[in-house]
């Protein structure tokens, strides 16, 4: 199997697709949102307020858990949990004279250093979530604004750390890292206390509505794969586009990471949204959708990433969050 | 016993053979000098040719080793190409064996074919029509085969090594070569071809309108899928809310930069083009209301992503996304 990425448009997206293609393959099965469980903007009918509905369980179904259970059993050790890395450094003390304590050291020393380096690659999700924040609560004080601040940055730094953990040292663990999510919910957290409750309402409507928006995005790419290689009428762009919608999941903006990936030749198909693809074409598409997704199919190289690969964006430190500037 | 001693003894003998002392490792003398072959750096130009003309995504380029595959075929009698959902495979007769024709023609032939059949879907055309259309196709055709054949008997049996100069110079003039058949394939039916001259006397013109029509829809919704997929990274990097988001998208929809919907290649408008034609539109808007839209913090970043669109125009505009005003490709 050849598999081949567009090429990235920057060091750090090239630096960045480097680590995604290292990534477990379990990895990408269960690269969904986990549970809302800490995210202040969920409301309490469930709906998070920053992602919709989201299916709770794993991308995988019966079948994912069924096949998980038989791997557990047959190899129960195969699938490590490494062990957090604490944010200060300082707790590694000196390499230890044991050699295999000193071999950990040294490699907790490898997951810090490429730490360092994911920080670099996740400030865009700070910058952006700081700009959202600011525009829907102007009214926030000086020390308030420094302590989100401190949030967000720490949440870079632990969101980093977590992510180069799980490349270098990951095993198979149960659920990828989610950067976005794990950089924006510790802000939203200490954002909540300092918002006025209509601030923050805002705040969360803002969020639920960039995910719906994503989702859109998602859904027209998988429809305007589709139609590039199956010559879909308009009609059929316009059912399969319903379907999607009525059926969506929110690890399937998972579409919008496709930078122009080829397997065997071909780009990648959307084969998790088979079920919405299906009933809609007509016999001679429905064969070539099954020959195409068999060949290219996403469960078989899909990866999830979820943050701007680019390093574009508003990279000049905005002076109001350090207080120096009152609005 | 003195057999057991005389076998002992050889086969201490026997054993001690493979064993060396210090000195047995005085001679140092050089292999003999063997040409090593540079096999690793030698491109086969001809099978690249077709790879790239007829395969790569976008105008990227790929290079591949000399392939071949055990009938002797090239890589592009594997080209397949999706004819309103049939699948046809190129270069291949029906028993799938050697090609009936030039490869070049059956692939042209291929894509071709696909235009085609886009268009009997949109306006169900009569045995007759069809078999007008396909004579100004095949007219066409041989007219593109013959200038594509010239370029690619260039390159027959060339292997170059990337790693000399001249090696360099030939595959910078092979890529010149393989862009200008590129340009020859994006208009092979459209511009001063026969096609596109018989295709308004050959069709009623209600035939016409469902054409017309099918073309704008194709055109509104790939443009629509590259202004929200734009718009998501536009997202993440400023933050945008719902109303500053509203008012980026209504200019730019409102800006439909005519995309080419026909398009007779492989997926050309890759994530990277896609989105500098969306910053390049962008940056046609009046600037106005958009400033008015965004805070100064977001606009210093968009203005910069309009900048970016706007200098990467005519390198856009040759990747052939766009309806070109018709006339011959030039060199």
């Amino acid at each position: 199997m050849t598999m081949r990425g567009a090429t990235p448009s920057t060091p750090i997206a090239a630096a960045a697709a480097c680590l995604l293609v290292l990534t477990p393959p379990g990895a990408a099965i269960f690269a969904e949102k986990p549970a809302a469980d800490g995210d202040p903007t969920v409301a309490e009918d469930g709906d998070d307020a920053a992602g919709g509905r989201a299916s709770r369980g794993p991308v995988g179904g019966i079948l994912g858990i069924g096949v998980r259970a038989v791997f557990d059993a047959i190899a129960p050790g195969a699938r490590r949990t490494p062990q957090p890395i604490p944010i200060d450094e300082g707790e590694d003390g000196e390499m230890p004279n044991d050699p295999a304590r000193a071999q950990a050291w040294q490699q907790r020393k490898q997951v810090r250093q490429q730490a360092k380096h994911m920080e670099q690659i996740f400030q865009p999700l700070l910058h952006t979530e700081l700009e959202m924040i600011r525009q829907t609560c102007p009214d926030l004080t000086g020390e308030a604004r420094r302590e989100i601040l401190a949030a967000g940055r720490a949440a870079v730094t632990k969101t980093a750390l977590e992510f180069a953990t799980q490349q270098l040292i990951g095993g198979q663990p149960r659920l990828a890292v989610d950067a976005r999510r794990s950089i924006r919910v510790p802000m939203a957290t200490a954002l909540k206390p300092h918002a006025s409750a209509e601030q923050f309402a805002a705040y969360g409507r803002e969020q639920q509505a960039r995910h719906a928006r994503r989702a859109r995005a998602a859904r027209v790419a998988i429809v305007a794969k589709l139609d590039r290689h199956l010559d879909l009428s308009a009609a059929q762009r316009r059912a399969i586009e319903e379907d999607l919608e009525g059926h969506w999941e929110d690890a399937w903006v998972r579409e919008l990471d496709d930078n122009g990936m080829v397997i065997n030749g071909e780009r990648t198909a959307p084969d998790y949204a088979k079920a919405c693809i299906d009933p809609h074409l007509d016999e001679r598409q429905l064969s070539e959708w099954q020959r195409w997704h068999r060949a290219a199919g996403q469960a078989v190289g899909g990866f999830h990433a979820g943050w701007n690969l680019d390093g574009q964006g508003l990279h000049e430190p905005d002076r109001w969050w350090s207080g120096e500037e009152e609005r | 016993m003195i057999r057991s001693l005389q076998a002992c003894l050889c086969a201490g003998v026997v054993a001690g053979l493979p064993a060396l002392a210090d000195d047995d490792r005085i001679v140092d003398q050089p292999e003999p000098a063997v040409s090593q072959p540079e096999q690793q750096h030698l491109i086969d130009l001809a099978a690249n040719f077709d790879a790239n003309l007829f395969e790569q995504q976008g105008n990227g380029w790929v290079l591949r080793g000399g392939v071949q595959f055990g009938n002797g075929l090239n890589v592009r009698d594997r080209v397949r190409v999706m004819a309103n959902g049939r699948l046809i495979i190129a270069g291949a007769d029906a028993s799938g064996g050697r090609p009936a024709e030039s490869p070049t023609r059956a692939s042209v032939r291929l894509l071709a074919e696909k235009r085609l059949e886009r268009i009997a879907a949109a306006c169900a055309l009569t045995e007759l029509q069809r078999r007008d259309l396909r004579l100004a196709i095949e007219s066409d055709i041989r007219r593109c085969t013959a200038e594509i054949e010239a370029l690619r008997g260039k390159y027959a049996g060339v292997r170059v090594n990337l790693n000399d100069q001249e090696g360099q110079k030939t595959w910078h003039q092979f890529q010149q070569d393989v862009q200008h058949c590129r340009r020859i394939l994006r208009n092979v039916l459209d511009g001063d071809s026969l096609f596109a001259s018989v295709l308004p006397t050959t069709l009623e013109a209600g035939q016409l309108a469902g054409i017309e029509e099918e073309t704008r829809q194709r055109r509104s919704f790939r443009w629509r899928v590259m202004v929200a997929a734009t718009l998501t990274r536009m997202d993440d990097m400023l933050g945008l809310t719902q109303v500053q988001h509203d008012v980026i998208e209504k200019a730019l929809l409102a800006r439909d930069p005519g995309l080419r919907v026909a398009e007779l290649k492989p997926e050309q408008d890759t994530t990277h083009l896609q989105q500098n034609l969306v910053y390049l539109v962008l940056s046609e808007c009046e600037p106005s209301s958009l400033r008015k839209a965004v805070s100064e913090r977001q606009w210093k970043s968009l203005a910069l992503l309009m900048n970016q669109g706007k200098s990467m125009r005519s390198w856009i505009e040759q990747q052939g996304i766009l309806d070109q005003p018709s006339g011959p490709p030039q060199r």
